[in-house]
């Protein structure tokens, strides 16, 4: 949030309480939350991706908007380029567990063990990628960092 | 909330900063700079409701598969993969956009930078720089003037009395330089 402005440039102050203020109201309009409402690891797999895509798609209005500066644009950009690797991983991984999980119900060679391993290495990944998904959804509420 | 209240709500931040100095308002705030904070308010807000109203939709979305006790189908996960994509291209095309404005804002400082250090160096040769001068015509007068450095008095000698120039026999060799640049001077006007 502070990265875009120096703290000796005085007239970036209301601009950054605007900002301040405006992040607020968008937090408390934010009351939906996806990765609440999933209750299985594949759930809150598909929620934290899909929450990730929504603020992806947000970004990308806010950094076309020529509201921005041009830091801005590039610490949003760069939040994005580090969470998307591991936001597709963990699209992959759930769609792995998915794969496997059809396999064993419909009675094939998969064994319980193969399964128990997919469904810790989805968790796996919901635990690295919430993070940084988590900065990133910040890096566009707050438009920085 | 809805977005009228959310609206109203900001622009009332926006007018108790843009009226208080202790906020860095008041006087001190210019015309450009409240535009700058309403054209940011108005992309907050637009991102905001948009960004709210689908992260609304996509949680009534996981209620239901929670509901339904299922996971994600791979058509749902084919949906959200598209349009990642799609964001994130979007995204990087800014940036490098970005980047490629401040490495252009960067030059144009550079050469800023050099032709002040140009028009110090033309100085130091005793040359009268005109404001609207580009650099290339200051490389142009410092170069002429280099020259006539460079000549022995003989040859600066042999080349005022050319010009028509009476060069007296103490006369030094920036003496010469001086005669000849003002006889150029004369000859311009």
């Amino acid at each position: 949030m502070f990265g875009m402005y120096r703290w000796n440039d005085l007239r970036a102050l209301p601009l950054l309480i605007l900002t301040l203020v405006v992040m607020v109201l968008l937090l408390s309009c934010a009351a939906s939350n996806p990765v609440a409402a999933a209750k299985t690891s594949e759930q809150k797999a598909f929620a934290l991706y899909g929450s990730f895509v929504i603020f992806q798609e947000k970004a990308a209005d806010l950094v076309e908007s020529g509201a921005l500066s041009n830091s801005v644009i590039i610490k949003i950009a760069n939040a994005e380029e580090r969470a998307k690797p591991v936001a597709d991983s963990l699209a992959d991984a759930s769609e792995e567990f998915a794969a496997i999980r059809k396999e064993y119900e419909e009675g094939g060679e998969t064994d319980e063990f193969r399964l128990v391993a997919a469904i810790n290495n989805l968790d796996a990944w919901v635990t690295r990628a919430a993070p940084l998904i988590h900065n990133f959804v910040d890096a566009v509420q707050g438009e920085t960092e | 909330m809805s977005t009228i209240e959310l609206i109203l709500l900001s622009l009332g931040s926006l007018a108790k900063i843009a009226n208080n100095p202790a906020l860095g308002g008041g006087s001190a705030l210019r015309t450009n700079e409240i535009s700058e904070m309403l054209l940011m308010l108005t992309a907050f807000v637009t991102a905001g409701k948009e960004g709210h109203e689908d992260l609304e939709e996509f949680t009534a979305v996981v209620t239901q598969m929670a509901e339904e006790n299922r996971g994600p189908r791979p058509d749902e996960f084919a949906g959200l993969r598209a349009r990642s994509s799609s964001a994130h291209a979007r995204l990087q095309a800014a940036k490098a956009r970005a980047i490629a404005e401040d490495s252009g804002e960067e030059e144009d400082e550079l050469v800023n930078e050099l032709k002040d250090d140009l028009v110090v160096m033309a100085e130091e040769f005793g040359l009268e720089v005109p404001s609207n001068a580009t650099k290339a015509e200051i490389i142009a007068l410092i170069r002429e003037r280099q020259g006539l450095v460079s000549m022995l008095r003989d040859d600066l000698i042999t080349k005022a009395v050319g010009l028509g120039l009476e060069v007296p026999s103490d006369a030094t060799k920036a003496d010469i330089i001086e005669l000849i640049v003002e006889h150029e001077a004369q000859q311009e006007e």
